[in-house]
């Protein structure tokens, strides 16, 4: 097993997208992944999270920068040298061939003997749990997906693998299979303790798999740090509005002196927090769990377009526009039918970002929960 | 796979009413006018220029075949002058070597060429597409490999001579080796590297890097993978190829006039001669026989070759 880290990798690609854009490559990424620490990688596509997992594996070369695994430079080294192991998000099984012999495909390429192969692929058959067994005798081709699925992670773990790289592996699946197969990967890292990097585009997805979170935009890591550090003390606005569902409301404000002009009202600052913020226009980000329900005092009206039931809690989200941004507040299921809430934001849970560019200016940091 | 390719396909329409449960009570008559409407024409264009001549050919095999007059029934008596005649065993021995080594030479070494040529930079193979897209006219390459051949001023016998330091060679009047020079311009040539390309563009990435973390090599990628998922392709241009190949006619015809000897006169030029003759019903004899063989081949390479689990 390895720690990974990436030392300042840059990768451009000279080829061009459909649309005429250049392929988004790795511009100076710097990265330290503890040996035996999962870690996600999350962004939207083609920010360059996919680009990252093949450098790590060896498929492709950086122009710049070095790869490490366990202090060792493999910058230069071919993929097979590496000993890492990869899930494709397409399954990619060798085709025309049943589970079994794409878990002993290794064994085949690298000329082990007959007693290693059979050994090894009954251990992961053992390990991948009820019926796996099963899948093996079957051809790839009459398998669903998550079978199909089932079978990449073990033809992935059965050579005991350094680092194990996974491209998005379950977002072929239905919802259903999704979190099944989801836990089972779980289940799998924590039982291996093998260094991980899950790359996704589901922030939900990235929270349940890693330790901590790398998150990425256009071939640069913004922030990498543990879900709390990211929800709480983005280091952006893009970093803010990615992480959390619904997104964070963003909304345009003023500050003056002690007030806060938003929305058409004007709020009263905390003497501490006003001093904080710099005078005149800025943003305000508020999660919905952040918004006070009628407050005493100044409000702000939020007309609610509709009302959405969160399924996994005994609650909902209200939904409306303040300033032509999209406002989501969280309620209680009980919320008598209105046709507008008074709300206002908690200033401990509000976030303040300036008025251009992406810079935040204060963040509430994690809650401390001692 | 079907082997005559414009059969109207019914089984579509008729798999549909059990999804239609609902208002089954009201469709299905609608149901069977509309699958009529949609197969008939398929089904009358396919009578009449596929069963129908074909009907009519093993009738007239049977007959005297005059072109005006009574039609005389003679039973097998044009088979039995068909095979009493040593030109037409000549003319199938000609047709199967020119199929055999036909497909073993422009079948293969495509595939290869295909595989190779993957590997280049995208816009190579861009290039590459658009050549073997390319319409050539066939009477314009034929007059074009005509010139390739000639012996005293052809570009072949000067780099055979001048460059190679052979001496000179006959080509196409050689009654061993005509065959050979009229398949060479089809590896170049042949058409199928198109659909292997695209079949093999459409294998994502991911097996390949799949399989190079795994430490395949180069070789093995292409048996384990590229091979695989271009099987059906391949056993669908193969087929094809057989068929084709089979019958043969116009590229040896302009080439050679199934000359020297009849070294290079296949089974449809010598049909072609026949008509020629005004022996209608021996052409028409011949002509059930290479059906009857070529049906033969196929059914064999059906039973050989079973259908792909993951076609």
């Amino acid at each position: 097993m390895a720690g990974v880290t990436l030392d300042h990798v840059s990768k451009r690609y000279h080829t061009l997208t459909a649309d005429g854009r250049p392929v988004t490559g790795l511009d100076d990424v710097s990265l330290h992944i503890a040996d035996g620490e999962a870690v996600s990688v999350v962004g939207p596509s083609g920010c360059g999270k996919s680009t990252l997992l093949k450098v790590i594996a060896g498929l492709e070369m950086p122009d710049a920068g070095r790869v490490l695994f366990n202090d060792v430079d493999v910058t230069r080294w071919p993929a097979q040298a590496r000993g890492v192991g990869m899930v494709f998000q397409d399954y990619a099984l060798y085709p025309a061939r049943e589970g079994e012999d794409n878990l002993s495909y290794y064994f085949e390429v690298r000329k082990r003997t007959e007693e290693e192969k059979v050994r090894r692929v009954r251990e992961v058959a053992t390990l991948m749990g009820i019926g796996f067994d099963l899948l093996l005798e079957r051809q790839v081709d009459t398998l669903s997906g998550g079978e199909k699925q089932r079978v990449g992670i073990a033809r992935c773990i059965v050579r005991d693998p350094n680092v194990f790289l996974m491209d998005e592996p379950i977002s072929n699946l239905d919802a259903k299979l999704r979190e099944r197969t989801r836990i089972e990967i779980k289940r799998l890292i924590k039982a291996f303790g093998i260094t991980t990097v899950y790359v996704t585009h589901d922030q939900q997805e990235a929270v349940f798999m890693g330790d901590r979170i790398a998150v990425m935009r256009a071939g640069r890591i913004e922030q990498f740090g543990a879900f709390d550090d990211l929800y709480f003390s983005p280091a952006n606005l893009f970093v803010a509005t990615l992480i959390g569902t619904p997104p964070m409301s963003v909304l345009p404000a003023v500050r003056r002196a002690e007030t806060l002009e938003l929305a058409g009202a004007s709020l009263p600052l905390p003497p501490d927090l006003a001093a904080e913020l710099p005078a005149g226009p800025l943003r305000l980000g508020v999660r919905p769990e952040g918004w006070l329900l009628d407050p005493p005092g100044a409000a702000l009206t939020l007309p609610i377009r509709h009302v959405e039931r969160i399924y996994t809690e005994r609650a909902a989200y209200a939904a409306g526009d303040l300033a032509g941004s999209p406002v989501h507040v969280l309620v209680p299921l009980d919320l008598p039918a209105q046709a507008a809430l008074r709300i206002a934001p908690d200033w401990e849970r509000s976030f303040f970002f300036a008025a251009e560019g992406e810079a935040a200016l204060r963040v509430p940091g994690p809650p401390d929960l001692f | 796979m079907a082997v005559t390719a414009p059969v109207a396909p019914p089984p579509v329409p008729t798999a549909e009413p059990a999804a239609a449960a609902p208002t089954a009570a009201a469709q299905p008559a609608v149901r069977r006018w509309q699958v009529w409407a949609f197969v008939l024409p398929a089904i009358l264009f396919q009578f009449f220029w596929g069963w129908y001549p074909m009907l009519v050919a093993i009738f007239l095999s049977l007959t005297n075949a005059p072109i005006r007059g009574q039609v005389t029934f003679v039973g097998f008596n044009n088979y039995a002058r068909l095979l009493a005649d040593p030109l037409v065993a000549m003319s199938f021995r000609v047709t199967f070597v020119y199929a055999g080594l036909g497909i073993l030479l422009t079948f293969g070494i495509p595939i290869l060429i295909a595989i190779l040529l993957m590997e280049m930079p995208p816009r190579l193979i861009r290039v590459m597409m658009l050549l073997w897209f390319v319409p050539l006219s066939g009477i314009a390459s034929t007059i074009f490999w005509q010139y390739m051949y000639n012996e005293q001023f052809g570009i072949l016998q000067f780099i055979a001579t001048e460059v190679l330091g052979l001496p000179p060679r006959a080509f196409l009047s050689n009654e061993r080796w005509v065959i050979f020079w009229l398949i060479f311009p089809g590896i170049l040539m042949f058409g199928p590297g198109l659909y292997y390309m695209t079949s093999l563009q459409s294998i994502p990435r991911s097996y390949f890097e799949a399989a190079e973390i795994e430490g395949a090599s180069f070789w093995r990628k292409i048996w384990t993978i590229s091979l695989p998922r271009m099987r059906p392709i391949i056993s669908m241009s193969l087929i094809f190829a057989i068929i084709g190949s089979m019958q043969e006619f116009a590229f040896p015809d302009l080439m050679t006039r199934g000359g020297p000897n009849g070294a290079s006169r296949t089974v449809v030029m010598y049909m072609f001669d026949i008509l020629n003759d005004g022996r209608y019903g021996d052409a028409t004899a011949l002509s059930v026989m290479l059906f009857a063989v070529i049906m033969v081949l196929v059914l064999v390479y059906r039973r050989l070759v079973t259908d792909d689990p993951d076609a």
